[in-house]
């Protein structure tokens, strides 16, 4: 990495779930960092405590050890008020697989997207008026949707929506959770353009998804996490063409590729065999 | 391989149309496929574009006001449209079986799996309990599920969601069908038990004989196990060929879209050349 000061850097985070016996540790000493503008793929099936992990980052989850230093502050030792207040800052936005999650059924897409700066109130109504327009136009939404509901709108066009909302409050950092699963080729190749030019010194970004297959090709580098630990982290090539932990092999080697032919079945089970023998 | 002519092949679907008299336009237009014996056929599509139509029809349970107005569809060479309900009802399981997306909602979540394959095969194939069980059993086995027995006596929210899948293709080829339909059938799954449940289709068309349908929204997934690929967008075949025409030589712009998708934010686009081709 460049001697450019992080803008994220997570160190030795622990997170538990549940009280007493039914208490279980869902992140195990989890250390990375994101610098400014780059983009990172944090990689993991089910359950291996990816969202958990963003949501932290978020502020949302209180993490039991650990430093989130996020533009040199660090968030782990915030309290409750305070965490609420850097969430309304919106320094971190994050955006659900799910648009719906992020938007109001019952606000236009104007109201939803004019949302976030009316409720700091640094703006007066015009500003924001012109501002929604410029994120609109950013996501490559005609303006003739400004007034829809969410449910008045495709797919494609309401997770775009959700990130113009997500963008308008200048975030330095944008976690996106599966941004692109639930939409159709055409859509994907659009959101995945929109968010690759998006990247630039002031945001970046951090992708997560259970398919390195589906991101990769707009990361610099990924994390991967298996079982609540962090198991590697290198830039995309080398986790491609190099992985080194017996999971990111299986991974790699396990995503189904264009002209690959015929899957290396045995290969797969001696990884297999491997990982259950850690 | 034995050598089969088209019409001896177990499925011919010729200039298949089926319209949609809910909003009076057609639903799928002019499709025409051969699956041989251990071969397989992929059809890939966004959500919309006909293809769980097509396998409906294959199997007969087409949603009402859907209904098959030109063209055939002939299984074991035998015209459908001929078709009682009870000839269907013999046919389905016996010549043709599927396995869909989500496993769990074919299950009943109070009964154990086992036992419900065993049900199968007592009311199928008109085994005894304790003959219908050994079998349940050596189907668990077959499918590679370890400790069958074990695993007989678990209830469906004891499985994951792998393993479920693993127990509705064993209750798919219970009665030893000629044809396989895989609908979206490694979808929700992760990418590495995606890999697992491919095998295992790959696995058992060679062993058993089957022609495999593979539909799927993923063109890499479909391009893994089949040799011919159907490639649909709104009811139309808008491409054709075998996989490695379409995957090297695609004419239709929206397979090339397909293709693009991968080559540009995919694994495809960090893999060197001699691994891509491995």
């Amino acid at each position: 990495m460049s001697a450019q000061e992080p803008l994220l850097e997570v160190s030795g985070l622990d997170v538990f779930y549940g009280r007493g016996s039914a208490r279980k540790q869902a992140i195990f000493d989890a250390t990375f960092s994101i610098a400014p503008g780059e983009v990172v793929g944090l990689i993991g099936e089910t359950g291996s405590g990816k969202s958990t992990l963003a949501r932290t980052i978020l502020g949302l989850i209180k993490p039991d050890n650990g430093v989130i230093r996020f533009e040199g502050a660090d968030l782990a030792t915030l309290g409750h008020r305070q965490r609420q207040l850097f969430r309304r800052s919106g320094a971190v936005q994050y955006v659900f697989q799910d648009p719906l999650r992020s938007l109001d059924p019952d606000f236009t897409l104007e109201e939803s997207i004019a949302e976030p700066l009316l409720s700091s109130g640094a703006h007066s109504r015009a500003e924001v008026a012109t501002k929604v327009r410029e994120y609109f136009r950013q996501v490559r939404l005609d303006e003739g949707l400004l007034s829809r509901l969410p449910g008045q709108v495709s797919g494609g066009q309401r997770q775009r929506a959700a990130i113009a909302r997500a963008l308008i409050s200048e975030p330095r950092l944008l976690i996106l959770d599966e941004p692109v699963s639930a939409l159709d080729s055409a859509n994907r190749v659009q959101i995945l353009e929109l968010l690759q030019n998006l990247a630039s010194p002031s945001v970046s970004l951090l992708f997560i998804s259970h398919d390195l297959g589906s991101v990769a090709g707009i990361t610099d580098r990924v994390v991967v996490l298996y079982r609540g630990r962090i198991v590697e982290i290198d830039t995309t090539d080398a986790i491609v063409n190099d992985p080194i932990h017996p999971y990111t092999q299986l991974l790699v080697g396990s995503a189904p590729i264009l002209g690959s032919g015929p899957s290396d079945r045995a290969w797969r089970d001696d990884i297999r065999s491997r990982l259950g023998a850690d | 391989m034995p050598t089969e002519s088209a019409v001896s092949a177990p499925i011919v679907v010729d200039r298949l149309t089926i319209y949609n008299y809910i909003e009076d336009v057609p639903a799928v237009t002019d499709v025409s496929f051969t699956v041989r014996r251990g071969e397989a056929l992929g059809i890939v599509g966004e959500s919309g574009s006909g293809k769980t139509l097509i396998c409906r029809a294959l199997l007969g349970i087409l949603p009402e006001l859907f209904e098959v107005t030109e063209g055939s569809i002939s299984l074991a060479g035998r015209d459908s449209s001929e078709f009682s309900r009870r000839d269907w009802t013999r046919l389905r399981g016996s010549t043709i079986s599927a396995v869909f997306q989500d496993p769990a909602s074919y299950l009943n979540p109070s009964i154990p799996v086992g036992k419900q394959l065993a049900e199968i095969l007592r009311v199928k194939n008109g085994l005894s309990r304790r003959l219908a069980r050994e079998r349940a059993i050596e189907l668990l086995d077959a499918v590679r599920i370890r400790e069958p027995e074990y695993v007989y006596l678990q209830f469906p929210y004891e499985l994951s969601g792998g393993m479920l899948q693993r127990v509705l293709i064993a209750a798919a080829v219970a009665s030893e069908p000629d044809i396989l339909i895989a609908d979206e059938a490694t979808t929700a799954l992760d990418v590495t038990v995606q890999a697992e449940i491919l095998d295992l289709l790959t696995d058992l068309k060679d062993r058993l004989g089957l022609a495999l349908i593979v539909v799927s929204h993923d063109l890499a997934v479909v391009a893994q196990l089949c040799s011919e690929v159907i490639v649909m967008k709104s009811g139309e075949v808008v491409e054709q060929g075998s996989t490695a025409q379409i995957l090297f030589e695609p004419r239709h712009e929206y397979t090339q879209l397909l293709l693009q998708e991968h080559h540009r934010f995919g694994l495809e686009r960090f893999l060197r050349p001699v691994e891509a081709l491995r």
